[in-house]
């Protein structure tokens, strides 16, 4: 990985974000949603495209090449999971995977009962939905004010019948992280199938499909440095799933069409990379999510969500009293230098709702509307937050003083 | 008690062309930088008061009209707002053009006897001038309710208990 210090986010960000207004100085701290792609990503993906002419699915020997580096990027990707990288399935990102593992897994066995949790993903939450349209069982369980899942809850609702458990390892808003070797213990003890929405973690934290008792494992490519438009999918030899894109019989007739071969190899290059990068990446994210967190508490009414749970590094959630949510975040994206960050999650922001994230841990509408999610990445330096946390700190006391007298 | 003049149906306001013309003509621009935002320490003693709210959008607003002795135009006109970025500039503009009134021009005398309903800035007027979209016509609405609110006081006093929240 490309040393932080040789590209800090705000020079990326000016040289790069086409939005900007000239002169605009963008802070970029929205990694959950989209984080940059690192340098040996966009490498892998230039070598290929000039490289890689052929069809990877050609009998010929350009098509051979192309396949032969893409079976390098599955190794990548498959070494993070523990897992072998003839179980994977490209896709498009983890949306089309949560869906293929979901709508696939319940049309091959025909339906069944589908559990899952309140802080999900939409991508999972509207799946589940129209699968409990088509005749599935849903449950949706509850978290508790930390966004925590409640295991004994869990097994209760898995005792009574279950077919699925669809479940995210760190949340995209609060980065709370959930407890995976205890729910596929739960899972395999009666016999129901797991599938872990892996998005925010690939790369980050090391995964094992067999510790964890996985069936199923979403992926993304753009979450961890890698290219947009590509995810993966993990599905474990003898789970059944009914295709979602038919034409061409690609990838074992799993998932058709052709394989982008630039694409995956961004993704496996960035796999390597945060792998290389490994604890000492997740080390200095700590520190700086600490350190932004310590200067966010420096103004009075800014409450860390999810501040009790155990948390991936690089997430901090708050939500601040005393403002109105649509201005806080006017304020912080419009404002210079402008705050690349978003409220709750950018998918809740692209349907005009607040969290519903932080709404089903029990937090007011007006509460979980006026929240920040700061997510850090591999371009965020420690003066990155020091600037973020004092425009934070200077936007907040403008709207209180706008709001005096109202 | 003041007597604020605002334009008629039929009477021209010489502001209407700032809200053609306003140079800083975005929402975005004003809501950034508001000119007419009540400071913390003002001494409102004595001013007029305006207050609506939006519950829809969790948005509350007042404007304050500074009387003038000798004059029936507001002499400093200031908000307050909590609400979307769309009110803040609503509320801004507003205040820019109640400041900008010029009474040879005004016909309608708020809390004069026999005085025909006037007519606020019109929403398009907002609309151009701030370059805010149709579906935000509701801090338009919000910034009108606050007038009107004033208008009621300058005809018949503050209510009892009046609770505007």
């Amino acid at each position: 990985m490309q040393n932080v210090d040789d590209r800090s986010s705000e020079q990326l960000i000016e040289g790069q974000h086409a939005g900007a207004e000239c002169g605009q100085t963008i802070l970029y701290l929205d990694h959950a949603a989209s984080s940059p792609a690192l340098p040996e990503v966009v490498e892998a993906m230039r070598e290929s495209l000039l490289q890689d002419v052929a069809n990877p699915d050609g009998t010929h020997a350009a098509g051979q090449a192309a396949a032969k580096r893409i079976n390098w990027a599955a190794e990548q990707v498959a070494s993070a999971l523990n897992a072998d990288s003839s179980a994977l399935v490209w896709t498009s990102g983890a949306t089309e995977s949560i869906d293929l593992a979901l709508t696939g897994s319940m049309d091959f066995i025909g339906g069944g009962h589908i559990v899952t949790f309140a802080t999900e993903h939409r991508a999972t939450l509207d799946v589940a939905e129209q699968l409990k349209c088509r005749g599935s069982t849903l449950s949706v369980l509850g978290v508790d004010e930390n966004g925590e899942i409640d295991l004994d809850e869990l097994e209760q609702t898995l005792a009574s019948g279950a077919t699925l458990v669809s479940v995210m390892h760190v949340n995209n808003e609060t980065g709370v992280m959930a407890p995976l070797v205890e729910i596929g213990a739960l899972c395999a003890r009666y016999d129901v199938l797991l599938h872990v929405d892996a998005a925010q973690s690939l790369g980050r934290f090391p995964l094992d499909v067999d510790a964890m008792n996985a069936s199923l494992v979403s992926m993304s490519g753009h979450k961890t440095g890698g290219p947009k438009g590509i995810g993966a999918l993990y599905v474990r030899p003898g789970v059944g799933l009914t295709p979602r894109l038919r034409g061409g019989g690609q990838q074992a007739g799993q998932r058709g069409g052709t394989r982008p071969t630039h694409q995956i190899l961004g993704l496996g290059a960035a796999v390597h990379a945060a792998r290389v990068a490994g604890p000492a990446e997740r080390e200095r994210l700590e520190f700086l999510g600490k350190r932004l967190w310590h200067l966010l508490a420096q103004t009075p009414g800014v409450i860390l969500n999810g501040a009790a749970a155990s948390r991936a590094p690089g997430f901090v959630n708050v939500s601040v009293d005393g403002v109105h949510g649509q201005a806080l975040l006017a304020g912080l994206t419009l404002g210079d230098p402008a705050l690349a960050v978003s409220p709750g999650s950018a998918c809740s922001a692209a349907r005009g709702e607040s969290s519903h994230v932080l709404r089903a841990m029990g937090y007011s509408p007006r509460r979980a509307a006026a929240s920040v999610r700061f997510s850090l990445g591999w371009t965020t330096e420690t003066r990155t937050v020091e600037r973020a946390a004092t425009r934070f700190a200077n936007e907040v006391g403008r709207l209180r003083q706008l709001a005096h007298g109202a | 008690m003041l007597r604020l003049v605002l334009p008629t149906k039929s009477g021209v306001c010489v502001n209407s062309r700032m809200a053609r013309e306003n140079p800083t003509g975005t929402w975005q621009a004003r809501f950034l930088a508001p000119r007419h935002a009540l400071a913390a320490d003002a001494d409102c003693t004595g001013w007029l008061v305006g207050r609506a709210t939006s519950p829809v959008d969790d948005a509350r607003l007042a404007i304050y009209l500074a009387p003038a002795a000798h004059h029936r135009v507001p002499r400093i006109a200031r908000f307050g707002a909590y609400g979307p970025p769309i009110l803040i500039a609503c509320a801004d503009w507003i205040c820019e053009y109640l400041e900008g009134l010029r009474e040879p021009l005004a016909n309608v005398a708020l809390g004069a006897s026999g005085v025909d309903t006037p007519l606020w800035p019109p929403i398009d007027w907002f609309e151009r001038a701030l370059a805010i979209a149709a579906t935000d016509r509701f801090a338009v609405i919000a910034v009108q309710d606050a007038m009107t609110d004033i208008l009621f006081q300058c005809r018949h006093g503050p209510l009892q208990n009046y609770d505007s929240d």
